[in-house]
């Protein structure tokens, strides 16, 4: 069952339904994929697990206690590292890369194997870059900035809308995500990849993390000073002369304090000794706390 | 104390193992310290603690592999002795922001265990034997997790009256100073966040957020009274945009970075379309004269 669609300026051709079998597929990656974190090392990262991952997959295709598996499982050890979210659509392409593989085999037609390594490498720095921008930019802190509230007046909406807002969609990109691999085909990313669409959506998602992170910036960083000098009958308010200058300007100098100097030196715990050693300072002269 | 050690072992336990499943984000102290305030039997202090918490560990995300500390076991150790001993969040951060530092060194060493296995995996594959393959797969996150229910039993059975005497010798002027310091460390995670989306082209969107979110008020009224006989109305400025709203906005903003991207993409190509054949067209006069 093979359609051909017309996108906007490309044509593709893509399953548009998946036979039982593949849908079965999606549910299995979708669950083993779960799995990915569970043995990172120094040395390859993800890259144990995601031959563990294949483990049922390599033998659905080549057989159990085969050569051929073997082999295809020594392929499927080198290093490794992703977004974890945007896994399942990595696995889905290999996946139908190595049944590729196998009816070339079968019909003596010749398959570069070192193609399905090339694609793995390809894919997992743009979907490393793009997911992190979705999942810690975007998605994390969405779902903090919502959560927070709550969960500052006690209530268990905060830990169970945080739950939700965050694993939703992480949910429904790995799902997706296993069945348009599947539908895909590697082709079709590969286009995608030197047509530069997955560098937009990284930049949008990228527009959207440093919004939120500007208004957390003004709304958590709660950073004042209490100084209160009174010069006899006229009172002197530090915070309130500087709220008249711009509201929040503490908050964004320290921020911006910090950042510049993780910029340049990247030792953020520095930054957390000179905060400890300032707050000490500032409680003791009785200009804060 | 048994029971309140074995309730901190699992709670650690699980969630590091939700940490990696499917990388829920149950490792958050919003989440993670509200679950373990419930079990130790003050839910609405442990939600409101995790809040805190929350803001004090913002910026602290695991990104490509690196993990600049493990504010996951900070934040529960900090929560659990701060609620088992009734005392408030100063005590909690006095505690978690050096036991999260020490849980990276834990964190490194057991990698580098998990590293040291590597080979073995190889050679089991070599070996042909695929079952060893997933008993040793299964065996080395079995251990890893259980390290970390040991870790928090015991520290909470054979720790809590060494902390007590501990924290009973802080003097008040530095508890006060680490609150202080509490309001000042969110503004060390946005720079770290700040630092991995940053870049020079998209930098002003982060001062629209910071606008956003800091510079509209309205008077929320919070008190009236009768004061020579006329009302006397108290307020106190609010914020006027949460972060669902700026985050409503922010979405907008993003869509229209994107569609402009993608506009781009298609601009050039048809550019590129353009020029090829008004190259062709050109030749074609050449030829035709």
């Amino acid at each position: 069952m093979t359609n051909t669609t017309t996108g906007t300026d490309t044509t593709v051709t893509m399953k548009t339904k998946l036979n039982p079998q593949q849908k079965k597929m999606v549910g299995s990656v979708f669950w083993r994929t779960m799995w990915l974190m569970f043995c990172t090392s120094y040395t390859k990262q993800q890259g144990t697990t995601f031959g563990w991952t294949m483990i049922p997959y390599l033998e659905d295709i080549y057989g159990r206690e085969t050569d051929e598996f073997y082999e295809a499982m020594s392929r499927h050890q080198d290093f490794f590292n992703t977004t974890p979210g945007m896994s399942p659509f990595i696995f889905s392409l290999v996946i139908s890369m190595e049944q590729e593989r196998k009816s070339a085999m079968n019909t003596g037609r010749e398959f570069d194997d070192s193609s399905i390594e090339a694609l793995k490498v390809a894919l997992m720095g743009p979907f490393a870059g793009i997911g992190d921008s979705i999942y810690s930019g975007a998605l994390r802190i969405i779902a903090t900035g919502i959560a927070l509230g709550f969960s500052q007046m006690g209530s268990w909406l905060g830990p169970i809308l945080f739950a939700l807002i965050y694993n939703v969609p992480n949910v429904l990109i790995r799902y997706f995500g296993a069945s348009y691999g599947l539908k895909l085909g590697s082709t079709y990313i590969a286009n995608a990849l030197a047509s530069g669409a997955l560098k937009a959506f990284t930049k949008g998602f990228a527009v959207l993390g440093l919004i939120m992170t500007g208004a957390m910036t003004a709304q958590y960083v709660s950073f004042k000073t209490t100084y209160v000098a009174d010069f006899g009958g006229a009172t002197f308010n530090l915070q309130g002369v500087l709220d008249q200058i711009m509201p929040g300007l503490l908050p964004l100098a320290i921020t911006m304090a910090s950042f510049f100097y993780l910029r340049k030196k990247n030792k953020p715990v520095t930054v957390l000794l000179v905060m400890f050693a300032a707050a000490l300072v500032l409680t003791v002269l009785g200009i804060c706390g | 104390m048994i029971m309140n050690a074995l309730i901190v072992g699992l709670v650690l336990m699980f969630t590091k193992f939700f940490d990696w499943w499917g990388n829920t984000m149950f490792q958050r102290p919003i989440i993670c310290v509200a679950v373990l305030g419930a079990l130790l039997g003050h839910p609405k202090e442990g939600i409101i603690l995790a809040a805190q918490l929350e803001l004090v560990f913002l910026g602290n995300v695991s990104l490509g592999g690196v993990m600049p500390s493990d504010f996951t076991l900070g934040s529960i150790f900090g929560a659990a002795f701060a609620l088992l001993l009734g005392k408030d969040l100063a005590t909690a951060v006095t505690l978690a922001l050096p036991l999260a530092a020490l849980g990276t060194l834990l964190y490194s060493s057991m990698k580098i265990a998990v590293t040291s296995l590597v080979p073995r995996f190889e050679k089991l594959l070599e070996e042909r034997n695929i079952k060893g393959f997933k008993k040793l797969w299964i065996l080395q996150f079995s251990v890893f997790h259980l390290c970390y229910f040991l870790l928090g039993f015991i520290c909470i059975w054979a720790g809590t009256d060494a902390v007590k005497a501990f924290v009973d010798i802080i003097p008040a002027w530095v508890q006060k100073s680490m609150t202080v310091a509490s309001t000042m460390l969110p503004a060390l995670g946005m720079a770290l966040l700040l630092k991995s989306l940053w870049t020079k082209e998209i930098c002003p969107y982060y001062f629209l957020g910071f606008g956003l979110g800091a510079f509209f008020f309205y008077n929320n009224v919070t008190g009236a009274a009768l004061a020579d006989n006329a009302v006397k109305l108290t307020s106190a400025p609010t914020k006027m945009l949460s972060l669902v709203q700026i985050s409503f906005i922010g979405a907008a903003v993003a869509a229209l970075i994107i569609f402009r991207e993608l506009q781009k993409i298609k601009d050039e190509r048809r550019l590129q379309s353009v020029s090829s054949s008004a190259i062709i067209d050109e030749s074609e006069d050449f030829f035709n004269d």
